[in-house]
C-alpha cells in the first residue's frame, strides 16, 4: 500500500481532524456520484456521506483499524453503502430491493443506541471541564494506555494520569447520581 | 507487607484495565481473551469495571459523533464549489473564503438587524391605542352594566379587566358582536398580544362594521411587526380601494417605506 495512504490511516488513528477533512474532500464527489444511482438526492447524500466518514473515523480512533488489503476508499464506500440502504429504508424507498452491483461489500455497523445510564453519562460528560473531558476521552474512548497518554500529553507520570482520570470519572458519576 | 499487596493489586488492576481496553478495541489475543473471560466469570469487581468502561465508552462515542457531525457540517459549509482550472495557493484560498464569508454574513446580519429595527420602529411609530368609541364614559358610580365596566376599564388602560368584561358581554350573544370583538382585539394589542389580536381581526374583517378601516389598519401594523411586509402592503392597498380617509397620510408614508 502507498505510503501516503498508510500515513493518512495513522493520522486517522491518532484522532487528527485535519486528516478527517482530507478524507472528506478526497472522496466526496465520487461518493455523491456513486450514491445518485440509489435515487437519493444530493442533499441526502451529503448527509449520508458525512455520517459514513464519521463512522469510518470513529472506527480508526476507537478500534485502531489497520487496513491492509482494502483501500480507504473501498472501506469508506462499504460503510457508505450500508448507510445508504439505511436511509432508503427510513424513507421507505427500498421497495422490492434495489440491487446494485459494485465492488463494495456492505459493512454493517453496530449502531449506538444508548441505555438510560449511558444517555445520562453522555449528557453530563459535556458538563465536565475541558481537561476532564480530554483525559476521559483518551482513556475510555480512544483506549490509550497510561503509557501512551503520558507520551502524547503533558502529564508527567503514570500516577498523575491515573489520579486525574479517577477524579474525573468520579466527578462524572457524581453528576448523574442525584438523578 | 500491606503496602506490597496494595501495589500488586494496583498493578493487576491496571493490567485489567488494559484488558478491557483491548476488549473494546477487539484486539485481544487468544490467550488474553481467555484471561478476560475467566475474569468476567470469577471476579465481580472486574465484571463491574467492564460494564462501567462500556457505559463511559458508549457515552463519549455518542458525544464525539455529534461533535464530528457539527465539525463536518461547518466544514462542508465553508467548502468551495467545483474547482476552477487555476489553483490559487492554499493560504490565499482560505483567506479568500474567510473574506467572502465575513462579508456575506456581515451583510446578511446587517440586513436582518436593519430589517428588524426598521419594522419594530415602524410599528412603534404608527401604533397608538384606538380610542373608546363604544359608548361615552360618564363619571360617577357605575350603572353595573357590563359595557360600562368594560369601557371604563378600557379607558383606564386596564386592558385585562376590559377583556374579561368583553368576554362576559360576548357570552350573552348567540353570535359574537363585531364591535366588542374589535375592542377585545385592541385590548390584546395594548397588552402586546399581537398574534391573538390578529386572529380576531381576521375573523371580523369581512363583517359589515363601522370599524372596517381600523381593522385593516391595525392588521397592517401587526404584519409589519411580524416582518410580513407583503401582507401589510395588501392590507394598506385594500384601504385605498375602499377609499377611506382613515390614516390616509400615514398610509402613503408606510407604503413608500414598505415598497422600497
Amino acid at each position: 500500500m502507498e505510503k501516503q495512504q498508510l500515513d493518512l490511516q495513522a493520522r486517522l488513528r491518532n484522532d487528527d481532524k485535519k486528516a478527517l477533512e482530507e478524507v472528506y474532500v478526497l472522496y466526496k464527489e465520487a461518493f455523491i456520484n456513486y450514491g445518485l444511482r440509489f435515487q437519493l438526492d444530493k442533499e441526502d447524500l451529503i448527509d449520508v456521506y458525512q455520517d459514513s466518514v464519521i463512522a469510518m473515523y470513529q472506527n480508526f480512533t476507537r478500534k485502531k483499524v489497520h487496513l491492509e488489503k482494502s483501500t480507504l476508499k473501498t472501506y469508506l464506500f462499504s460503510i457508505g453503502k450500508h448507510k445508504i440502504y439505511d436511509r432508503l429504508k427510513e424513507r421507505k424507498l427500498l421497495v422490492g430491493g434495489i440491487i446494485v452491483e459494485d465492488d463494495y461489500e456492505e459493512i454493517t455497523l453496530e449502531e449506538i443506541t444508548l441505555t438510560k445510564e449511558e444517555a445520562q453519562l453522555r449528557k453530563y460528560f459535556s458538563h465536565l471541564g475541558e481537561s476532564c473531558q480530554h483525559i476521559l476521552k483518551l482513556f475510555y474512548y480512544r483506549s490509550l494506555t497510561v503509557k501512551e497518554i503520558i507520551e502524547q500529553t503533558h502529564y508527567k507520570d503514570a500516577n498523575t494520569v491515573k489520579s486525574h482520570k479517577s477524579r474525573c470519572l468520579k466527578k462524572l458519576i457524581a453528576l448523574i447520581k442525584p438523578n | 507487607m500491606f503496602e506490597k499487596i496494595n501495589r500488586t493489586d494496583k498493578t493487576e488492576l491496571m493490567e485489567n484495565e488494559e484488558l478491557i481496553q483491548k476488549h473494546i478495541q477487539g484486539t485481544l489475543s487468544e490467550a488474553e481473551q481467555k484471561q478476560f473471560d475467566v475474569l468476567v466469570e470469577t471476579n465481580p469487581e472486574f465484571a463491574k469495571a467492564v460494564a462501567e468502561f462500556k457505559n463511559v465508552h458508549a457515552a463519549i462515542s455518542s458525544h464525539e459523533k455529534d461533535q464530528l457531525k457539527s465539525h463536518l457540517q461547518t466544514f462542508e459549509a465553508t467548502q468551495d464549489e467545483p474547482k476552477t482550472t487555476e489553483k490559487p495557493s492554499r493560504s490565499y484560498k482560505r483567506l479568500a473564503v474567510a473574506i467572502v464569508l465575513l462579508v456575506f454574513f456581515g451583510l446578511i446580519g446587517n440586513y436582518f438587524i436593519q430589517q428588524a429595527n426598521s419594522n419594530e420602529t415602524l410599528y412603534a411609530t404608527y401604533f397608538e391605542p384606538y380610542p373608546n368609541a363604544l359608548q361615552p364614559v360618564t363619571r360617577g358610580p357605575s350603572d353595573g352594566m357590563l359595557l360600562t365596566e368594560a369601557t371604563r376599564a378600557y379607558e383606564a388602560k386596564n386592558y385585562e379587566k376590559a377583556i374579561e368584561n368583553f368576554d362576559l358581554i360576548q357570552a350573552g350573544f348567540d353570535n359574537p358582536n363585531t364591535e366588542i370583538s374589535f375592542y377585545k382585539a385592541m385590548s390584546l394589542l395594548n397588552l402586546g398580544k399581537e398574534k391573538e389580536a390578529l386572529d380576531i381581526l381576521r375573523e371580523i374583517k369581512g363583517r359589515k362594521t363601522r370599524f372596517t378601516s381600523q381593522i385593516y389598519w391595525y392588521g397592517a401594523l401587526i404584519h409589519i411587526k411580524f416582518d410580513e411586509n407583503k401582507k401589510a402592503l395588501e392590507a394598506l392597498k385594500y384601504l385605498d380601494e375602499i377609499e377611506t380617509t382613515y390614516k390616509a397620510k400615514e398610509r402613503v408614508i408606510l407604503k413608500a417605506k414598505l415598497g422600497s
